[in-house]
């Protein structure tokens, strides 16, 4: 399959921030989750692809174009969601469309009818009269309306009910259907990823941890409890974090398989949530200062 | 491009409404004043339409929305320079409907028609405020800049007809011995033609509305958001 999106020594430096030279690509088809503390770099990677913000270095390729090169015409099949609401909020629904409408080449007007009676959005209120979650579907709404093959979604699950999360989420998976399209989705709620994503794409500080296939993030890394008496320098090193209390430690391994052949049946192995997964690569200086 | 005029206009209006009231006020309220009513008219219908949508634009933040849109930086600039000539002229259209219907009762309201001296006058003006104003607005945003505006809408409307009184009066007097700039000016302009005036006017402001978009232009494709 074809990458969708390619990103290679990106960098961007503000005052107290830096993106260091970040690299990933996404195929097409899939849904690549991109999960990172606050701050960590996501939203100023989206706005990057977005040129909303400009590189000081480094490549963004999307759909094998040159983000800037050819900037329109990726604009034009790209769908957008961000966090926060970006329309007009005294517009309606059906004004708001008038206006986006016209820029899209492929603009469906039975698919975001179809959108707008599937989410039960109502057509004549004001953007500012509808709920959050209202305000997503209304964004996903017109994003999935021109034919986009990469949705870009920067926290769209951020502040939404369980159930309007779950129908998001539904959505993305239809989405995926079609192997020609992708959506590339940064969010805190680690755990709708679980669900949905091919692919994790970890950045903590401005840097990719990693970018790996989901399944084999979640079946490769380990989360091992056992006594303290097994901690020593040489095993130390084997663990991406450590929580060590009275009477035991608890850490996050990258290569459990290897963990288990050293321990043996000393230590319980646990499969860990992404969560755990980012808790411990964002804390593992602290621990590891800790442990020393 | 249409989309964003659109745009303009949607947002506009509860403006809109408000500015339709306003001519009717002024042209009540000042009917002994002969040409400014109607210069009066333009500049501040174009001023409060302007300024409302820059408003508007940056209260929902909508450059992080347009330039997320297949539309080039070039354009949305452009637009807001055409979305003002377009306010300028729904101004100067709605204050000759008003004078039209108003001449056609019978109120006893004597009315000062639009005239070719007054349309110019204040097309200097708007062409003369907004080619300052815009450039900063789209540097700093609209908050930074709101006391610009309301400045350059006193010192454009009280200073260049100052200016134009000083010039007015330093040709009247000069006996072509002086050489100061003024002077110059003003036997240069007495020199001219009507028509030649008015090319070098529009010229000139060409010149200044062209330049004015460049900076914008410059300004708004190093812009981050």
């Amino acid at each position: 399959m074809a990458a969708i999106l390619e990103i290679e020594g990106l960098e961007k430096k503000f005052q107290n921030f830096r993106l260091d030279h970040i690299s990933f690509s996404m195929e097409e088809g899939c849904i690549m989750g991109f999960i990172g503390p606050n701050g960590s770099g996501k939203t100023t990677t989206m706005k990057l692809i977005m040129h909303l913000l400009k590189k000081d270095a480094g490549s963004i390729k999307v759909f094998g174009l040159d983000n800037l090169e050819r900037e329109k015409e990726i604009k034009n099949r790209i769908g957008f969601v961000y966090d926060e609401n970006c329309f007009y909020e005294d517009l309606t629904l059906l004004e708001m469309r008038r206006v986006v409408a016209p820029f899209y080449s492929a603009w469906n007007e039975e698919a975001f009818q179809g959108y707008l009676a599937r989410f039960s959005l109502p057509k004549n209120k004001k953007i500012k009269e509808l709920s959050r979650g209202m305000k997503m579907e209304y964004s996903l709404a017109i994003a999935l309306s021109h034919n986009a093959q990469l949705l870009l979604m920067d926290e769209p699950t951020s502040g939404l009910d369980p159930l309007v999360r779950q129908e998001m989420l539904e959505l993305l998976m239809e989405i995926v259907q079609d192997e020609h399209k992708g959506v590339f989705l940064s969010t805190h709620i680690t755990s709708d990823l679980e669900k949905i994503a091919d692919y994790i794409t970890f950045i903590d500080n401005g840097s990719i941890v990693f970018s790996r296939a989901k399944d084999e993030v979640l079946e490769n890394f380990g989360l091992v409890k056992g006594p303290l008496v097994l901690l020593d320098a040489d095993t130390r090193r084997l663990f991406v974090g450590l929580r060590e209390g009275r009477f035991g430690f608890e850490g996050l391994v990258a290569d459990k398989y290897r963990v288990a052949r050293t321990f043996g049946d000393k230590i319980v192995i646990d499969r860990p949530t992404l969560d755990d997964i980012m808790i411990y690569f964002s804390g593992r200086e602290s621990n590891a200062q800790s442990v020393s | 491009m249409l989309s964003l005029f659109l745009k303009d206009f949607l947002i506009l209006k509860r403006t809109i409404l408000f500015a339709a009231i306003y001519p009717v006020i002024l042209i009540v309220g000042f009917q002994n004043s002969g040409d400014v009513v109607f210069v009066i008219n333009l500049v501040a219908i174009t001023y409060i339409l302007l300024i409302s949508v820059c408003a508007y634009d940056e209260k929902n933040k909508a450059d992080v929305l347009l330039n997320s849109l297949p539309i080039s930086r070039n354009k949305v600039v452009l637009a807001r320079y055409v979305s003002l000539y377009l306010f300028a002229v729904l101004a100067v259209f709605y204050y000759c409907v008003l004078v039209a219907l108003l001449g056609l009762t019978n109120l006893g309201v004597r009315i000062s028609p639009m005239t070719g001296q007054s349309l110019l006058i204040g097309v200097v003006l708007v062409s003369v405020m907004y080619g300052i104003y815009l450039p900063l607005f789209f540097k700093f945003g609209y908050i930074k800049t709101r006391i610009v505006g309301i400045a350059l809408f006193f010192v454009v409307f009280f200073g260049l007809g100052s200016l134009a009184q000083m010039i007015t009066k330093v040709g009247q007097t000069a006996d072509g011995s002086g050489n100061s700039f003024l002077q110059s000016l003003a036997l240069m302009v007495n020199g001219l033609s009507s028509t030649q005036t008015v090319l070098c006017i529009v010229a000139v402001l060409f010149i200044l509305v062209f330049l004015s978009f460049r900076m914008s232009l410059k300004i708004y494709r190093g812009k981050e958001f």
